[in-house]
């Protein structure tokens, strides 16, 4: 598990002033100028020196970023890229997931209305906030981190491990019974992930920043609270930790004694509930696009079904940066992705991945009332709120929305991940960790699961659909057949002219597939006899006797396997009576799939339209194949359908009240043999 | 024995005999590391800073890391030193002890995202006399701010010498303040020196949760955070530090 991080480039320099403190590379790291290996080397190099991480998980699977510490926004990870375990498989050498993610706001308000902090953009999670990262404290590999600043006029610097990198186990990641009473094959995988984590310290709260990156190229961003609680004496005035006011707080431990002018009164005391607002920024570059879409997902019911409710799906394509309140904006089934549509999966699937972000936004305050904002990349925008960059100093997540007034392509999600605290008597000194969390999982990022077996590959889509021609399941071998005497399949062999031997099958995972099998005889490795069962003759004695079972399914490729050998005699010594089985798939499929072609889709539009007047909208479709079939061209909320006569249709639409710039989208739906495809123009209502 | 500096969240005892040894060895070098001070060797050991060399910015081009490398000490150094005399920032600039040349905040490299290209830093400076904040952007190797972008509402986290200045001035203030009155009430003698307490101070900004201190913002404003040596905080949220006018704002 605890292998070293795989590359770490470091200058001279660098690496020089390292050695000077061997001390500091606790916890088995060991920095090393490593050279590139061939596989690397198709990549370009994340240029970032001491900060790289390049670490291969368990299954195979590699992750590889660049994470330092800032001295505001503490442990910052930027250009995040991930390698799936079947690797080329899917992709060639890593694809970027998100160009930089980082906390951008932890805004703490009590419940008493007295105090609020602004963690980060008043105190920060670097600089004398970071905690060391020592062998007590991280049980992986401590990155050595230098921070300097000046002090009295001189320039100081200290070298402390401050960022955690660790494998750990995230528990049963598959578990799956072929058969429905058991006995059949099964197929279980433990998982890992990789942990970069830091620790900083802001008065009696201490911070832990932890991002998981899994096998399966999940990503889980968390932010866990210890230390302590608020601490304080009791108090009668309500502007305290310890305060007097039930309803804003909790009691710990019973009454106490309050002196404040010269009398002393017992009271019981009430802990200090309050928020935790943590909002995280992501700057998303899925396979390094040019371009981003984010979608909205909701769900609906329409009325019940036969047997169930009905649920339908509903797509929302965000065209400008927005910010989403839950209860208004969308609602708890809801869920965002950020796509790059020139990037496709094997399934001609755009890549993308989705915000799973199941916490509450703190309402009572405006920008943290949205649970997640999107806006364009804007390199003045780095905080949530009291921002620090002097190009927009001052503004928070709103005003970020508020001032993005271009299409929304380069997108930025401010994700909020809120949790109130109630403290509790068990949340005393020292506090036991809470957390707030979520997810970026991916979402066809992947044509398949990014560990798929072979005995799986051909699982994709529907049994109809199942490919035996670029993901064939081979049958795979997980008991070996064995030789029996037919009429006493307990016994041990005792080779005899004219005794019957019988081959078992074995056990195969046979991927869903219904297997035959087949039986070849061998004698000193020379095929001499097919069937299940085999009779000795006087030409076997002084030999070796085995089988071959091959297991096959119409369409797939077959695995065979070798038994165990049986020796008759004393076999000649010239001859290797135990050939290596084979499991190479035997036979090759030739069958070619239809493919389908690509379409690609125009729209004919006037650039401005005047309000209340109809318009056309002309599309045309074009493809290498014949375009049959139907567009449905979208606009203000407006959808219209139209069969396209060689490739051509006409749909009309009236100019709305609003004068505005509005999408007009249409969507070519494909068929069996041409592919989708879809083109969105603006059109101006004016007057 | 080498220089050791204990920065003001520690103990002010500490920091007071570190002065005492700085004087004594200003001929350390850079990339000084006490192995007693090597983090994790003691659990709960404090980790100090080092004065670099003999503490001065270096004015002469360090060896330069990659693009995305994170920042030497010296590259940090010789970045706050080229921001510091640009042409951009105002002939008068004062720190938050009034002295010469702007107060340095923090220095990091720009985002990824910004797109740019080459060794370049973002140094972030405070002018006491003008009451702005610069977003400086230095070209390491050309040795040159390439950008500089100031304003007078952006308030980054405060120095360690500025959480010096504003806890001073706090014990200084003969306005009545709940910290001190607690630490006497519980602690049996007064406050009077900042070595009794620990302490860190965040910038703050006026929110309009509070009733007043709507002048901080624009002027440059710290909220104290005090605990006592048997690490009991005080509370500090009646009133906040104005470092820009030298005086406490109550704020409720
Ligand atoms: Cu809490």
């Amino acid at each position: 598990m605890k292998k070293g991080v795989g590359m770490r480039k470091k200058s001279l320099a660098r690496l020089t002033a390292a050695l000077a403190a061997p001390a500091l590379l606790t916890g088995g790291v060991v920095a090393q100028v490593a050279t590139a290996s061939p596989a690397q080397a198709a990549d370009s190099p994340l240029a970032c020196d001491a900060s790289l991480i390049e670490k291969k998980l368990e299954n195979g699977a590699e992750w590889r970023m660049c994470a330092r510490i800032h001295p505001v926004k503490g442990l910052i990870l930027e250009q995040i890229e991930f390698k799936p375990a079947t690797g080329d498989y899917e992709y060639s050498g890593f694809k970027r997931i998100i160009d930089q993610l980082n906390i951008a706001q932890l805004n703490v308000p009590y419940d008493t209305g007295h105090v609020q902090y602004d963690d980060i953009t008043s105190y920060g999670f670097g600089k004398q906030y970071l905690q060391e990262q020592g062998p007590e404290v991280c049980k992986g590999e401590a990155l050595p981190v230098e921070q300097s600043f000046t002090y009295s006029g001189r320039l100081v610097e200290r070298t402390i491990p401050g960022i955690c990198v660790q494998e750990d186990p995230t528990g049963i990641m598959t578990h799956a019974q072929e058969t429905q009473i058991g006995g059949g094959t099964l197929y279980v995988d433990h998982g890992t992930g990789l942990a970069v984590s830091s620790i900083s310290k802001i008065s009696w709260y201490e911070y832990q920043q932890r991002v998981v990156f899994d096998d399966h190229g999940q990503i889980e961003v968390g932010l866990g609270a210890t230390g302590d609680i608020a601490p304080a004496w009791a108090s009668t005035n309500p502007n305290s930790f310890f305060h007097n006011n039930e309803k804003t707080g909790w009691p710990l431990s019973g009454p106490s004694q309050v002196t404040s002018g010269g009398s002393t009164q017992t009271i019981q005391s009430y802990a200090a509930s309050h928020w935790h607002n943590a909002i995280f920024k992501v700057d998303f570059g899925i396979d390094k696009a040019e371009r981003q879409v984010v979608e909205q997902y909701d769900f609906s019911s329409p009325g019940a079904g036969t047997r169930a409710p009905i649920i339908e799906r509903q797509k929302t394509v965000m065209d400008a940066a927005f910010s989403s309140v839950a209860g208004v904006d969308h609602d708890e089934l809801s869920w965002w992705r950020v796509m790059n549509p020139a990037s496709k999966n094997f399934d001609g699937h755009a890549r993308s991945y989705e915000i799973v972000n199941q916490n509450y936004a703190n309402k009572t305050i405006p920008y943290t009332t949205p649970l997640v904002s999107f806006t364009n990349y804007r390199a003045c925008e780095e905080y949530a709120s009291n921002n620090l960059n002097a190009g927009c100093p001052g503004q928070n997540v709103l005003d970020y929305v508020a001032n993005d007034n271009h299409q929304l392509t380069d997108p930025v999600a401010w994700i909020n991940v809120g949790f109130h605290h109630t403290d509790k008597d068990e949340d005393q000194s020292p506090m036991p960790i809470h957390w707030q969390k979520f997810q970026l999982v991916p979402r066809d990022f992947f044509a398949q699961k990014p560990t798929i077996k072979d005995a799986r590959k051909c699982i994709n889509g529907p049994f109809s659909s199942v490919n035996a021609v670029t993901k064939p399941c081979t049958p795979e071998n997980t008991a070996a057949p064995k030789i029996t005497d037919k009429n006493d399949p307990t016994a041990a062999v005792v080779p005899a002219v004219g005794k019957t031997l019988t081959v078992s099958n074995g056990t195969w995972r046979s991927a869903a597939q219904s297997l035959t099998y087949a039986y070849t005889w061998f004698r000193n490795g020379e095929a001499v006899a097919t069937g299940q069962d085999y009779t000795l003759t006087e030409a076997d004695n002084n030999s070796v006797i085995t089988a071959k079972v091959t297991a096959s399914a119409t369409g797939f490729p077959s695995g065979t396997v070798e038994t165990a050998a049986v020796t008759f005699g004393t076999p000649p010594a010239t001859e290797d009576p135990t050939d290596e089985p084979t499991d190479e798939p035997t036979d090759e499929p030739t069958d070619e799939p239809v493919v389908a072609v690509s379409s690609t889709t125009a729209v004919k539009v006037a650039a401005k339209v005047k309000t209340g007047k109809a318009f056309p909208v002309t599309v045309t479709v074009k493809s290498a194949k014949p375009v049959t079939g139907k567009v449905t061209v979208k606009f203000n909320g407006k959808s219209k359908s139209v069969t396209l006569v060689s490739g051509k249709g006409t749909v009309k639409f009236t100019a709305p009240k609003k004068l505005a710039t509005y999408n007009v989208v249409a969507s070519y739906a494909g068929t069996d043999t041409v592919k989708k495809s879809s083109k969105t123009v603006k059109v101006k209502v004016v007057r | 024995m080498n220089a050791t500096l204990s920065v003001p969240w520690r103990s002010r005892k500490l920091a007071a005999v570190a002065a005492v040894a700085l004087g004594l060895s200003c001929a350390t070098t850079a990339y000084v590391v006490s192995q007693d001070d090597v983090a994790g060797t003691e659990p709960g050991m404090s980790s100090d800073f080092e004065v670099v060399g003999n503490g001065d910015l270096p004015t002469k081009k360090p060896a330069l890391g990659a693009d995305r490398a994170p920042l030497s000490a010296e590259e940090t150094g010789y970045a706050i030193s080229i921001a510091s005399k640009d042409a951009s920032i105002p002939a008068g600039a004062t720190d938050v002890r009034g002295e010469s040349g702007p107060e340095f905040l923090y220095a990091d490299l720009p985002e990824v995202g910004a797109e740019t290209s080459g060794r370049k830093v973002v140094v972030a400076l405070y002018d006491y006399t003008t009451d702005t904040s610069f977003d400086m952007l230095v070209d390491l190797e050309a040795g040159k701010v390439v950008k500089s972008t100031k304003s007078v509402k952006a308030q980054p986290p405060t120095s360690a010498d500025e959480a010096d200045v504003a806890m001073q001035i706090a014990i200084d203030s003969t306005k009545d303040l709940l910290f001190k009155s607690e630490f006497e009430d519980n602690m049996g003698v007064p406050l009077i020196a900042p070595d009794q307490v620990e302490y860190v101070a965040g910038s703050w900004v006026f929110n309009k949760t509070t009733s007043k201190g709507q002048e901080c913002g624009e002027d440059r404003c710290a909220q104290l955070m005090v605990s006592t040596a048997a690490g009991t905080y005080l509370n500090t949220w009646d009133f906040v530090v104005n470092l820009s006018t030298k005086s406490i704002v109550k704020t409720q």
